[in-house]
């Protein structure tokens, strides 16, 4: 298992006026091989429960809190008191959001190359692991590898920082949010950059608040909500539960939303159809019946 | 108050502290400003723990100046406070006692003073105060509004450059970085990744801002009202006028002028 949790919670400021929960008990099992998606609305707590995955955020322990938590990823122990955070951090890629703005050397190369120096790799495996990860990324090692990461454009940026993370070969690769802020075509580009990814990283989990996005990559969604996790289902599954949805303030994937309302209107669909192709080809043979 | 009546009173507290030489007049200052402490409603634990960052400053220059003022010479001080000590070229006498109290009596009362300050105002009427104050900088062509916006612009940035620091350092440990291993050269080595990232953001962000500002028609000082128009007000001119009174108390007892004979009572009592 990727990642096993139990009745894990966070509290910020405890004891100061402004304490808040902003982990729950949550419990949470990632399997090898998934591609798992957390959604959930701003401050449900999604961030604080990944930045745990790699131990920027240490498990809190005080009094009873978190006494029998359990928080273990990719075969380590990261409630323990010395966690070997080295192997952690080796493990467990993280890509944030607006990951461009982590870049900093001269070169392309050089900034890819900066996870695999820290990992004190070899001379030649380093530059073998960035020529790799920048092609993954869909980018040409010939073309920017001696640029400057600073001269790229947006989309062009963020791969080289997905790249970065990348190089270091994780077992298991984290994304907060993506595609935020990129044009609908870089959003895609992005998502099909994922779909190559993961061939290389057996899982990946994503958090997002799209739910197309989530709908056309994950196998596995966690929905969150007030630090707690309101349920895990497959995307087909999710997207049946409206109510449960809407009373998130989250939204349905457009082709959803239109599927529910056709089949609302008469038309003899299963609303939680996926992809624009497979609602076209329900739509189709509704009328090739008649 | 107003920011102005209160930087001008803090500057003279500050000034005035250097001509106070016993340590009755420092009680009394102390007094006053526990008066101004409970008016201002600022609770004491949180002035006091101002204290707490030039602790480490206090208790140096305090062991500095006992052990290492002499006094009057060993015999003047027999016959002044009964004892003396040395150990080769330290020595602990009462003058030096004295003298050292009153160091740490006036650097307490020269944190607290400008610590109550900050406490009540906030740093957009400090600028705005300061700029008014350097009003006579403009007759000579200095950009005095210029240099209020930096500070105000500088000051109110903090906090998202704290914010922006921890993000990019989180990212570059995820990447494996580690910023509390190996000598202070590594260590400093290793702030490169956040610092240039963090330089690119804030130009990136200034360059923002300026867009912002000249969309808004900013052009300097030039023709700009103010939303809120600092305006003396009775109890300003009341604050002001009682710190000139004791301004002038305590340089009467320093200079002692016409020689009043009460002024030596009150000091050797």
């Amino acid at each position: 298992m990727a990642v096993e949790i139990k009745d894990l919670s966070y509290v910020y400021n405890p004891g100061s006026p402004f304490e808040t929960r902003a982990l729950d008990n949550v419990t949470l099992n990632v399997d090898d091989g998934d591609f798992f998606g957390i959604i959930g609305h701003t401050g449900s707590g999604k961030s604080t429960l990944i930045s745990h995955l790699n131990a920027l955020t240490r498990v809190q322990k005080k009094k009873k809190l978190n006494a029998s938590a359990v928080l273990r990823v990719c075969g380590i122990d990261l409630t323990a008191k010395k966690p070997d955070l080295k192997s952690v951090r080796e493990k467990v890629g993280m890509v944030f959001q607006y990951p461009e703005y982590q870049l900093f050397a001269d070169t392309v190369r050089q900034d890819v190359a900066f996870g695999p120096k820290n990992l004190k790799l070899g001379e030649e495996e380093i530059n073998k692991r960035v020529r790799e990860a920048l092609a993954l990324v869909g980018l040409d090692y010939a073309e920017v590898s001696e640029r400057s990461p600073f001269d790229l454009s947006g989309g062009q940026k963020r791969r080289v920082a997905i790249a970065g993370v990348i190089a270091m070969r994780p077992e298991l690769l984290i994304l907060d949010e993506p595609t935020a802020g990129l044009d609908p075509r870089g959003k895609k580009e992005i998502l099909a950059l994922l779909h190559s990814i993961k061939r290389t990283c057996p899982t990946i989990i994503m958090v997002s608040h799209n739910m197309d996005e989530v709908a056309a990559c994950c196998n596995k969604v966690a929905v969150m909500s007030g630090g707690k996790i309101a349920g895990v289902f497959p995307p087909k599954e999710l997207f049946a539960r409206r109510e449960l949805i809407s009373s998130l303030g989250l939204e349905l994937p457009t082709v959803t939303e239109l599927a529910f309302e056709l089949a609302e209107s008469g038309l003899d669909i299963d609303p939680s159809a996926l992809g624009e192709e497979e609602l076209t080809e329900a739509i189709a043979a509704q009328f090739r019946n008649k | 108050m107003d920011p102005r009546a209160k930087l001008l009173i803090t500057i003279a507290y500050i000034v005035m502290l250097f001509f106070v030489d016993y340590f009755v007049v420092y009680a009394f200052i102390a007094v006053l400003l526990l008066v101004v402490i409970f008016l201002s409603k600022v609770p004491l634990h949180k002035v006091l723990r101002s204290i707490k960052a030039v602790l480490f400053l206090l208790i140096f220059t305090f062991i500095l100046t006992i052990v290492f003022n002499q006094g009057q010479g060993e015999e003047a001080e027999i016959a002044k406070f009964g004892w003396y000590a040395h150990w080769g070229i330290f020595t602990v006498c009462g003058s030096g006692l004295l003298l050292g109290g009153k160091l740490i009596c006036r650097l307490l009362l020269l944190v607290l003073g400008p610590t109550m300050l900050t406490f009540t105002t906030t740093p957009v009427a400090l600028t705005d105060a300061v700029e008014y104050l350097l009003t006579p900088l403009k007759w000579v062509k200095v950009p005095v509004h210029a240099f209020a916006m930096i500070m105000s612009i500088a000051l109110s940035l903090i906090p998202g450059l704290m914010e922006e620091t921890t993000k990019i350092m989180n990212a570059q440990k995820a990447r494996g970085a580690s910023f509390d291993h190996g000598n202070i050269f590594k260590r400093a080595a290793a702030l490169l990744p956040v610092l240039i990232p963090l330089f690119v953001s804030s130009f990136k962000r200034s360059d923002d801002l300026a867009d912002a500002m000249d969309s808004r028609c900013y052009r300097g000082a030039k023709g700009r009202t103010k939303m809120k128009v600092l305006k003396f007000r009775l109890i300003d001119y009341l604050a002001m006028l009682l710190t000139v009174a004791l301004f002038f108390f305590i340089l009467m007892l320093f200079y002692n002028w016409w020689g009043f004979a009460w002024i030596n009572i009150i000091l050797v009592a």
